[in-house]
């Protein structure tokens, strides 16, 4: 087929990604080399490497890596040991896996804001559930919100709460289209049931355990809209993730400059991690 | 034998717990949504309640503009989704009937689904500012093109590569053009897939909250907004919050019946089908 004619066909997305995506981008990599604040934002000076050098050493910057590391940590290590789990039982029940499986996945169609609010009402000191259960039951007052660990943990049970989900629905549709003979002979062999998951299904997921790893890892890292509802990046600093520094430095300092220095930081990262992905993973598993 | 039957038996129970567990925010919420204010507020352990209506009918009362905040979120899922799809369509058609290309579009795709929000935002709300489409219904759409036109370029070449090619080579041997092809024999095809992505990009444009929060302020605000509006104030009205929140919760318990056979397909972006 003539070569020509396929660009035909892709160019409207082209033009369309061109300049939603493409153009912005470098717009973005110029005010990164501008002194641009709320007063001069089209216009800033040009003062090179200034902003990404004064970002090093920023301190709240620095901050909001641990931060996001500690929480992209735990987060997606809970989510996906928990979601395996949860697929293999399902996975193992004789009938009725769909209506396990729709029932499951509900909690990740809904607005990651929706579980902010539902939380923020649910660790509320005075009359929150969870307070109100621990001081009634066990006479324990908690004041999970006050305190900069208990407060970022409390964001990974949201975080949790929602995308262990994700993880279950992915390997579960992958374990709908593993081959049965390799479970069916370790068990025909007298293995017992789930000594043959372990050392039989298990490995064969680790293509797909790595897909889901990667898009948990590269969501969770982009955290934002649960973390703004609950604490709004407190106490002090324990919950401001990269996103919501970004958003402060650009909607409360108005320091465009060295905020599109952080977006390009991000960016690189980014770009690095999914060029990888795009070379391991897909190879393996394979669309197509 | 009768060993085996309780094992099963032990396993539903199980996967009942689970299922309870993981869905306890979203009932804990919807109930909340029927209860009466002040008992929302109780700082004891009580379980029942005289179910009320009165959260829904402040929600929709004069002074809360939920009306408005509902119906610019479906306009701008809507516009979003159908120029996505406009665009997307004859491109998934290009990339699966012409091979050469597809690698590298297809890794720049992947690549932007992978940027966080976070990096568009600076640019888009500058750029938009300056051509004066902040807080508008336009503005907000063309930001939400970043996400739903990968997202349907990719999903509909995967549906797209699995029309096999003899059904077009008849038709081109009829004399047909191919852009008649995609139109008239490729489209009636595409059913299952058109559909699944229509879904999945509303779920995406009605979820969204980070890009309406930075772009939106009055007369644009979208649904998340509006709710977030809410629970940043001094008073939080808790009951008529929960109600919207289980507004926002019911469409996409719908759509997930109708969608959970293309889902994984759509997440991941077809590496697992």
């Amino acid at each position: 087929m003539r070569r020509g004619k396929g660009w035909c066909f892709i160019l409207p997305a082209v033009i369309v990604l061109a300049a939603v995506v493409m153009f912005p981008f470098l717009f973005s990599l110029y005010i990164s080399f501008t002194e641009s604040t709320a007063y001069n934002i089209y216009r800033g000076r040009f003062v090179l490497l200034e902003n990404y050098i004064s970002l090093l050493k920023d301190v709240k910057f620095l901050d909001s890596v641990k931060v996001t590391a500690l929480y992209v940590l735990f987060a997606v290590a809970i989510e996906t040991i928990i979601g395996i789990i949860l697929a293999l039982l399902v996975d193992a029940l004789p009938k009725g896996k769909k209506i396990f499986m729709i029932l499951m996945i509900l909690p990740m169609m809904v607005a990651p804001l929706v579980y902010g609010i539902i939380f923020k009402l649910a660790y509320n000191s005075i009359y929150g559930i969870i307070p109100v259960a621990f001081r009634d039951l066990f006479g324990i007052e908690l004041n999970i919100l006050n305190r900069p660990f208990s407060a970022l943990m409390a964001m990974v049970l949201v975080d949790a709460f929602q995308w262990t989900s994700f993880v279950f629905l992915i390997v579960f549709s992958a374990l709908q289209a593993l081959p049965k003979e390799p479970l069916e002979a370790a068990l025909i062999d007298g293995a017992s049931y789930w000594k043959s998951v372990w050392y039989v299904t298990l490995p064969l997921l680790r293509p797909v355990v790595g897909v889901v790893l990667i898009f948990r890892i590269m969501d969770s890292f982009k955290v934002f809209d649960q973390i703004f509802a609950i604490t709004g990046g407190g106490p002090g600093t324990a919950t401001t993730t990269m996103s919501l520094y970004t958003y402060f430095l650009m909607f409360t300092r108005y320091n465009f400059g060295r905020a599109a220095a952080l977006t390009i930081i991000i960016l690189i990262a980014v770009t690095i991690i999914s060029r990888m992905v795009f070379k391991t993973v897909y190879r393996e598993v394979s669309y197509q | 034998m009768r060993k085996k039957h309780v094992s099963i038996a032990i396993l539903y129970v199980l996967a009942a717990i689970a299922v309870v567990v993981i869905n306890v925010p979203l009932v804990f919420i919807i109930l909340t949504s029927f209860k009466p204010l002040a008992e929302i507020m109780q700082p004891t352990l009580k379980f029942s309640f005289m179910p009320t209506l009165e959260n829904y009918r402040m929600l929709f009362s004069e002074t809360f503009y939920f009306g408005r905040y509902i119906s610019n979120s479906v306009l701008v899922a809507l516009l979003s989704t159908v120029i996505a799809i406009a665009v997307s369509l004859p491109a998934a058609y290009g990339i699966s009937r012409f091979g050469e290309m597809k690698k590298g579009v297809a890794f720049w795709i992947l690549s932007i689904r992978m940027v966080p929000p976070v990096v568009f935002a600076l640019p888009l709300f500058l750029l938009l500012r300056l051509i004066g489409l902040i807080d508008n219904i336009w503005g907000l759409t063309t930001v939400y093109l970043t996400s739903t036109v990968p997202l349907s370029v990719w999903i509909l070449t995967t549906f797209m590569s699995e029309i096999p090619q003899s059904v077009e080579e008849a038709a081109m041997l009829d004399g047909a053009s191919r852009g008649r092809i995609l139109l008239s024999v490729m489209l009636p095809l595409m059913g299952p897939g058109l559909v699944s992505v229509f879904i999945l990009n509303f779920i995406f444009a009605w979820n969204e909250f980070f890009f309406a929060l930075l772009m939106t302020q009055d007369r644009a605000v979208t649904f998340t907004v509006g709710m977030a509006r809410f629970i940043t104030g001094y008073s939080i009205y808790w009951g008529a919050i929960a109600a919207a929140a289980t507004i926002s919760i019911a469409p996409m318990l719908i759509m997930t019946v109708f969608i959970q056979r293309y889902l994984v397909r759509g997440l991941t972006f077809g590496a697992v089908k």
